[in-house]
């Protein structure tokens, strides 16, 4: 397969570059419009070359039809935790285990968001998980707990014995719900107004 | 003097798509786990009145072993292991059952976590 990916990289390359240096050829008039209207009327006129284009055309499509699996499959197969059955092969998308990540920390009420990316590599995995946490929280004794959290989870889940080691990124520190509601009532208090939710008919106009 | 007589009485000729039919029924029976959803081909396929499972690939080598890969999705919750021997032993089973193959391997590819259930 790495041979099909590597004809494929060839085969855009090329078609990349032909058209690449065909565009600059172009626009910097070192190719005469006239000859190039001459071949294409050349073209559209004699049926047997319309006909060699359309196959090589239906050919290029094909391929590249063929190479989009090619490339996407060996992406997707690079993607995976892998163990053997006796019955045989289990693999599991690493995509599934970050979906497993972000639910498993999404769920903490410390958490306002969560984005997970997980790396498989001979060491083992290794699982980063980039937080958005509510303010008022402990950082270090929360993130450590979160790491406990996904390294037992991964590793109960998928029942591997290789180390999972977890990176956590705080991103952003945002204010916690309930301090945003209590910091309006006090304003209201303070301003001696009351709530505006709380007025019957407001806007109302005689 | 004994006369052996052989009679022909033909070939039977299983397609593809009734063992990926079986691993399908046999998927359905199992809770806590389902077929990855329909993708692009699929919907072709069954525009034109073709069932086409996306998740179930069936291969057969020069030995004329079958090798059946089924790509799942699984629930919250579940143990992946356990789940994925789960889902082996029952279409082994089915399979067996239903057509006498030479069965290889059943790889099971798990592509996601279902949302919902337990949170």
């Amino acid at each position: 397969m790495k041979f099909f990916a590597r004809l494929a990289l060839l085969f855009y390359v090329v078609i990349i570059i032909f058209f690449g240096v065909f565009t600059i050829l172009f626009v910097m008039n070192w190719i005469d419009f006239r000859n190039f209207v001459v071949i294409m009327a050349f073209i559209y006129s004699d049926l047997k070359i319309r006909q060699i284009i359309g196959v090589v055309a239906v050919i290029v499509l094909l391929k590249n039809f063929m190479f989009a699996r090619v490339i996407s499959g060996s992406q997707q197969r690079e993607k995976n935790i892998a163990f053997d059955n006796p019955a045989g092969r289990v693999s599991v998308s690493l995509s599934a285990m970050e979906d497993l990540v972000k639910r498993l920390i999404a769920r903490e009420p410390e958490v306002r968001d969560v984005k997970a990316n997980i790396v498989a590599s001979r060491k083992g995995l290794d699982v980063t998980a980039r937080l958005v946490l509510r303010s008022d929280v402990n950082i270090p004794e929360t993130t450590s707990r979160f790491q406990d959290i996904v390294r037992t989870k991964i590793q109960d889940t998928i029942g591997i014995e290789e180390a999972v080691t977890v990176k956590i990124d705080v991103i952003k520190i945002v204010a916690s719900d309930l301090k945003i509601r209590s910091s309006k009532e006090e304003e209201i208090l303070e301003s001696g107004q009351p709530h505006r939710d709380n007025i019957p008919f407001q806007g109302y106009r005689p | 003097m004994d006369r052996e007589e052989n009679v022909n009485l033909g070939s039977v000729q299983i397609h593809k798509k009734v063992i990926a039919d079986l691993v399908s029924s046999a998927i359905e029976e199992i809770d806590g786990v389902g077929l990855v959803s329909e993708d692009f081909q699929s919907a072709i396929m069954d525009l034109f009145g073709k069932r086409y499972y996306s998740g179930i690939t069936v291969t057969v080598d020069k030995n004329s072993q079958v090798s059946i890969e089924i790509k799942v999705v699984v629930r919250y919750g579940v143990n992946i292991p356990e789940m994925a021997r789960k889902v082996q032993d029952t279409v082994r089973k089915v399979i067996d059952k239903a057509v006498d193959i030479d069965l290889k391997d059943i790889n099971v590819n798990i592509q996601g976590i279902e949302r919902g259930g337990e949170r």
